[in-house]
């Protein structure tokens, strides 16, 4: 009995010391894992400072994208807004216009046309009138032309701003000038039956060579102008009559 | 017998704490080893953990996970380049619809001075062809206003024409598509209707050097309160009232109407 205790007793201190041991293992397994965690934390923070860098540039990138898109599209809207003013006191010069074009028409009063002799040169021209409206095509071997509208066009005799227009010419049927009913774009054996028919006149007619195209023309009158019915023949014109105005010499 | 006691008891103790200390050393050997399975495990998690908070947080101020894969700088700059080609885009029509207006405004300059020279009893007549529905539609019924005529306790809706050009109707606040103007208002001395020489902004002193002199009148406008002193003039087709609330006639303001 007694020997048993006794080989009791030192198995446990076996197992004391194996545990001793044991628990000495486990803290300095502990404490190495630790250290490795710790410098696992500290690699991935650096690693995710990397990407964090990274991510903030690219951040960075589309904050400032977002910012000058926001400023962009505040101006667009401003514009936007500028725009539709504009279009509503344009609409409002346009129907005046219309309705003087009509008031003068049925009143055979030359208000209208006089009123286009009257420009100086550079008033249209501080208008940037050439970025507005088109030219007048292959008209540049026969003065100084400016646009005035859509196709009518002020010819000028030099480029003096204050020179003031020796003829008014025009293309666009849907100008409300002309004689009587005649206007330009029309064909012209038809411009002649109206302007016989309707306004009773025959007019002056004659061949026209200007350069190298060859045309005829039909020439009317009125107390202050003369209206030149013009068919060119070449493939800008077609044959469809060109309106040119000059005013009448006062004697 | 005593020392045998005694001696007993030493051992005996001794036994016990050995055995404490067996437990103790079998204890902590056993947390011990708990404890280092549980840190481990805890350190991978607390890892990724840590990885995922860095990356939610970068992640939450930048556009979602598909912008990120989608949209590269280069993209980024050609969507801003559309933007700003559409900005100037805008700006250019702005500009050329300026120089369009401005062009048909000197026509209209240029008419008013042939009128004076050719037809000045007609100077006016094309105002007074202006159709309220038509000049609604254009800027809106939002935008007409209201303003009192003289003598009356009424008011009838105008439509600003020009810059401080008026055309003023009758009908009070009803709208009529056909209706023309009752009379033109005029309030900005640069508009180039005039008569006589007189402008809008003259007082009566200068009305009367560029017309002649004639009696100062009195009238009001809404109510009795609000006077209005007035030079009334004519000609073969229209009357010309030059209006003030000051009674020298200061800022005065043109009323033109059809006889």
């Amino acid at each position: 009995m007694r020997r048993f205790f006794t080989v009791m007793k030192g198995c446990i201190i076996v197992v004391d010391i194996i545990c001793i041991i044991l628990s000495l293992y486990f803290i300095f397994q502990i404490r190495s894992e630790h250290k490795e965690y710790m410098r696992n934390q500290t690699d991935s923070i650096t690693v995710y400072d990397g990407q964090n860098i990274r991510l903030a540039l690219e951040r960075k990138n589309k904050e400032d994208f977002v910012k000058k898109y926001a400023d962009i599209q505040e101006q667009i809207e401003e514009a936007g807004e500028v725009y539709i003013e504009l279009q509503k006191i344009y609409g409002i010069k346009t129907y005046m216009e219309d309705t003087g074009a009509k008031l003068y028409q049925d009143s055979d009063s030359n208000v209208y046309i006089e009123r286009y002799f009257k420009v100086e040169q550079g008033e249209l021209q501080e208008k940037d009138v050439d970025k507005i409206f088109p030219p007048l095509e292959e008209s540049e071997k026969y003065g100084n032309f400016l646009p005035v509208g859509d196709g009518i066009w002020l010819r000028y005799e030099d480029y003096k701003e204050e020179s003031l227009p020796i003829g008014i010419v025009i293309t666009d049927p849907q100008v409300p000038i002309g004689y009587g009913q005649a206007r330009a774009g029309m064909v012209f054996w038809k411009l002649k039956g109206i302007l016989e028919n309707e306004s009773g006149v025959r007019g002056t007619e004659q061949k026209v060579s200007l350069e190298e195209l060859e045309g005829q023309s039909l020439c009317v009158e009125d107390n202050d102008y003369c209206y030149y019915f013009l068919s060119i023949e070449s493939e800008q014109w077609s044959k469809n009559v060109i309106l040119y105005i000059t005013k009448k010499i006062e004697k | 017998m005593e020392m045998f006691r005694q001696i007993r008891s030493i051992s005996l103790q001794k036994e016990i704490l050995l055995w404490l200390f067996s437990l103790w050393c079998i204890g902590m050997c056993l947390l011990l080893y708990r404890l280092n399975m549980d840190v481990s495990g805890y350190q991978a998690d607390k890892l990724v953990q840590i990885g995922e908070q860095y990356t939610e947080t970068v992640r939450q101020v930048i556009l979602s996970a598909q912008d990120e894969k989608d949209v590269s700088d280069g993209k980024l700059n050609t969507i801003l380049s559309e933007r700003e080609n559409s900005l100037n885009e805008m700006q250019e029509n702005i500009e050329k619809l300026r120089n369009q207006y401005a062009v048909l405004s000197l026509l209209e300059e240029k008419e008013i001075q042939a009128a004076k020279e050719i037809c000045p009893d007609r100077m006016y007549e094309k105002y007074f062809q202006l159709k309220q529905g038509e000049l609604a539609r254009i800027v809106g019924e939002d935008e007409i206003g209201m303003t009192g005529y003289l003598n009356s306790h009424f008011s009838g809706r105008i439509v600003e024409i020009n810059w401080g050009m008026f055309a003023q109707y009758d009908g009070g606040n009803e709208m009529d598509e056909f209706i023309t103007p009752y009379t033109l208002l005029i309030k900005n001395p640069d508009i180039n209707i005039e008569f006589g020489g007189v402008r809008a902004g003259m007082n009566f002193e200068e009305i009367w050097k560029c017309l002649y002199e004639t009696q100062i009148q009195t009238g009001f406008m809404y109510t009795e309160d609000y006077e209005i002193y007035y030079l009334e003039y004519e000609n073969n087709g229209y009357c010309f009232r030059f209006l003030s609330d000051q009674p020298d006639g200061t800022n005065s303001w043109i009323e033109i109407s059809e006889k």
